[in-house]
C-alpha cells in the first residue's frame, strides 16, 4: 500500500504531465479505462485553470483568439502550475511566458498587454484603504515638503511599455474601437492604474511623471522624486503633479522624517 | 430535529444563524442583481478563496451581507493533503470571518495541493486509516486556529483506490466523531458517487451522524458516455435532476429540516433561475417538517 503522499504525487504528475502508469496500478479497475477516469480531472484541473487565466488575460484572449490562447493556457499550466490555492494571484508570470513562447514571437507587442492586464488585476484586488487628505499636506508648511515620503494606495500599479499598450487595451473594452488600426510605432506608454470607488482608472504620464510616481512608490522623498523627473525634464512642475496625485488620491498617508 | 447551528461552535460567531431554508451559491454574475433585487432566498454562501482581495468583489458581498446570514464555503485548503497546511491560507479565512461574521464555515474530504502545486480540483482521498488520521489532524489544526468549528463536504468521486479499507460513508462519518466536526451532506455528491462507484445511495443516507449534519448541498451534474459505460460528473452546470431531488427527499427524512443550498457554478442561468431551484428545496423543507409534524400528533 503506498503512502497517502506518494499516491498525491503520482495523481498530480498524472494531471499535469500525463505520467500515468505508477497511479494506473493503483486504482480499482471497473467498467471505465483508468484513461477515462484521469481525464475527467485532468479537464477539470486545466479547463478551470485556463478560465482562470481567461478572468485575468480577457484582452491577450481576444488579441490571438480563444482556440490559441487555450493551447497557450495549457502549455503555462504545464510549465507553471499555481504554487497558492488562490487563483487571483496566478498568472504573475504569465507575460513573461508569453514573450518566450515562441507561436506569438511575432506578437512583439502581447507581453505588454499582458503585463498592463496583470497590473489592472492586481488594482482590481488590491486592499482596501482611505486616501490621504489634500488639507494634510496643505496643513505641512512648503518648506518641510522636500522630506516628505509617501505611503502609495495599496491599488496603485505602475505601467511603461515601448508600444501604445494602453490603447490596444482600451479598443478592446466594452464600446471600444475595434476598426481603428493602431500603429504599434506610434509611441509607448506611461501609466499610473489604481482602483477609485470600485472601478479602475489609468493616469497617463510623460517620461518625468512617470519618474516621480516611480520613486514615490519606491518610497523615495519629494526632493529625490523631484531630481529623478527634473532629471528627464528640466521644466518639470512638480506642484501641479503633486496636486494631480492628492486630487485623485494615490497616497493613503505621508511620513515627516524627524528633524 | 431542530437545526443545530445555533448550538455548535462558539456562540459569539453566530449572529445570524442559518435558516432552516434554502440559499443559493452568490456569484459575481448576480452580485448587483442579489443587491438590488433581494431575492426572496433563506440565505447566501460564497466560495471564501474570492474574497481574499478587497475591492469589489468584497464590497458586494457587504453589502449583500447586510441582507442575508452568510455561510463561507472554502474549496483551497486542502485538508486531505499530507503535508502541512498552507497557514497563510488560514490566516485569510480567519480575517475574512471576522469580516463578515458567517454562521458557518466549511470545507472539503478532499485535497487538491501535492508537491506544493495546487490543482484547483477537489481529488479524492483512499479511504484507509492513514488518510483519516491526515485529514483529521488537518481538521483539528483548522478548528483550532480559526477558533470555532468547520463543516466538512462529502466528495463526489470518478476513481476509487484499490487500496481503500473504509466505505466512503464510514470514512466521511468517522472525521465528524474523531475532531468533532460538522458535516455538510452534498446530496448531489452523493449521487453522483453511488452511480460511478456503484454503491447503495440510501446506505450512505443511513450512516450519516444525523447530529452532525449542519448543512445540506443540491447541485447539477453531468452524464458522460465513456465506451458503454456511463461516468457522471459533478460540474454544477444544470438544474438538479428529480433522482438527486428524490435522494434529498429521503435524505431530509432521516436527517430534519437542514439548511439547504442550491450550489450552480458553470453556466449560471440568471438569478431567477437559481431562486426557482431554491423555492423547489424550501417545498421539500416544508413538505419533510409536515410529514414530521404528523408523525408526532
Amino acid at each position: 500500500m503506498p503512502p497517502l503522499r506518494n499516491l498525491q504525487d503520482a495523481l498530480a504528475a498524472s494531471v499535469l504531465r500525463g505520467a500515468d502508469a505508477p497511479l494506473a496500478a493503483l486504482v480499482r479497475a471497473d467498467g471505465i479505462a483508468f484513461e477515462g477516469r484521469l481525464q475527467v480531472y485532468r479537464n477539470n484541473t486545466f479547463s478551470s485553470l485556463t478560465a482562470a487565466l481567461k478572468d485575468s488575460f480577457p484582452v491577450v484572449c481576444e488579441l490571438v483568439d480563444e482556440r490559441f490562447f487555450g493551447y497557450a493556457a495549457q502549455e503555462y499550466i504545464r510549465a507553471h502550475p499555481p504554487r497558492a490555492p488562490r487563483l487571483a494571484e496566478y498568472g504573475g508570470d504569465f507575460a513573461e511566458f508569453l514573450a518566450g513562447f515562441e507561436p506569438v514571437r511575432h506578437l512583439a507587442y502581447l507581453p505588454d498587454v499582458a503585463r498592463l492586464e496583470w497590473a489592472v488585476n492586481a488594482a482590481y484586488h488590491a486592499a482596501d484603504a482611505p486616501t490621504l487628505d489634500p488639507a494634510r499636506i496643505a496643513a505641512v508648511p512648503q518648506d518641510r515638503y522636500a522630506r516628505l515620503t509617501f505611503v502609495v494606495h495599496p491599488s496603485v500599479q505602475l505601467f511603461a511599455s515601448t508600444f501604445p499598450t494602453d490603447r490596444i487595451w482600451q479598443a478592446h473594452q466594452p464600446g471600444g474601437d475595434l476598426e481603428t488600426k493602431i500603429d504599434l510605432t506610434s509611441g509607448g506608454c506611461h501609466l499610473l492604474i489604481d482602483r477609485h470607488d470600485q472601478d479602475i482608472r489609468f493616469l497617463t504620464l510623460d517620461a518625468a511623471g512617470f519618474a516621480l510616481a516611480a520613486a514615490l512608490c519606491a518610497g523615495a522623498s519629494l526632493q529625490d522624486a523631484y531630481e529623478e523627473a527634473a532629471a528627464i525634464d528640466g521644466a518639470f512642475d512638480l506642484i501641479a503633479a503633486l496636486s494631480t496625485h492628492l486630487g485623485r488620491g494615490t497616497f493613503a498617508d505621508f511620513v515627516e522624517p524627524a528633524a | 430535529m431542530a437545526t443545530s447551528t445555533e448550538t455548535k461552535g462558539s456562540a459569539s460567531h453566530h449572529a445570524d444563524p442559518i435558516p432552516a431554508h434554502a440559499g443559493i451559491g452568490l456569484r459575481h454574475q448576480h452580485y448587483r442583481a442579489v443587491v438590488e433585487s433581494r431575492p426572496p432566498v433563506g440565505w447566501l454562501e460564497v466560495h471564501s478563496e474570492n474574497y481574499f482581495g478587497g475591492g469589489r468583489p468584497l464590497a458586494f458581498l457587504e453589502a449583500a451581507r447586510q441582507h442575508y446570514p452568510l455561510s463561507l464555503h472554502g474549496v483551497g485548503l486542502s485538508l486531505g493533503t499530507d503535508g502541512a497546511l498552507d497557514r497563510t491560507h488560514l490566516g485569510r479565512i480567519k480575517a475574512l470571518i471576522a469580516r463578515l461574521q458567517p454562521a458557518l464555515v466549511s470545507e472539503h474530504v478532499s485535497w487538491s495541493i501535492a508537491g506544493g502545486v495546487y490543482l484547483n480540483d477537489l481529488l479524492p482521498l483512499p479511504y484507509t486509516e492513514e488518510a483519516l488520521q491526515v485529514i483529521c489532524g488537518h481538521v483539528r489544526e483548522t478548528q483550532d486556529f480559526l477558533g470555532r468549528q468547520i463543516l466538512v463536504e462529502n466528495p463526489s468521486s470518478y476513481l476509487q483506490f484499490a487500496h481503500s479499507t473504509i466505505p466512503e460513508w464510514e470514512f466521511v462519518a468517522e472525521i465528524t466523531r474523531r475532531t468533532g466536526c460538522g458535516l455538510l451532506f452534498d446530496v448531489n455528491n452523493v449521487y453522483v458517487s453511488a452511480c460511478n462507484h456503484g454503491f447503495d445511495a440510501q446506505a450512505y443516507i443511513e450512516a450519516m451522524p444525523v447530529a452532525a449534519v449542519q448543512e445540506i448541498h443540491l447541485a447539477g451534474h453531468a452524464v458522460r458516455e465513456i465506451g458503454d459505460a456511463t461516468l457522471r460528473i459533478d460540474d454544477h452546470g444544470s438544474a438538479v435532476c428529480e433522482a438527486v431531488w428524490q435522494l434529498y427527499a429521503a435524505a431530509l427524512r432521516r436527517l430534519g429540516s437542514v439548511p439547504t443550498l442550491i450550489e450552480w457554478d458553470s453556466n449560471v442561468p440568471e438569478l431567477p433561475v437559481l431562486v426557482a431551484e431554491a423555492m423547489t428545496a424550501d417545498g421539500f423543507l416544508a413538505q419533510a417538517a409536515e410529514a414530521r409534524d404528523a408523525a408526532a400528533a
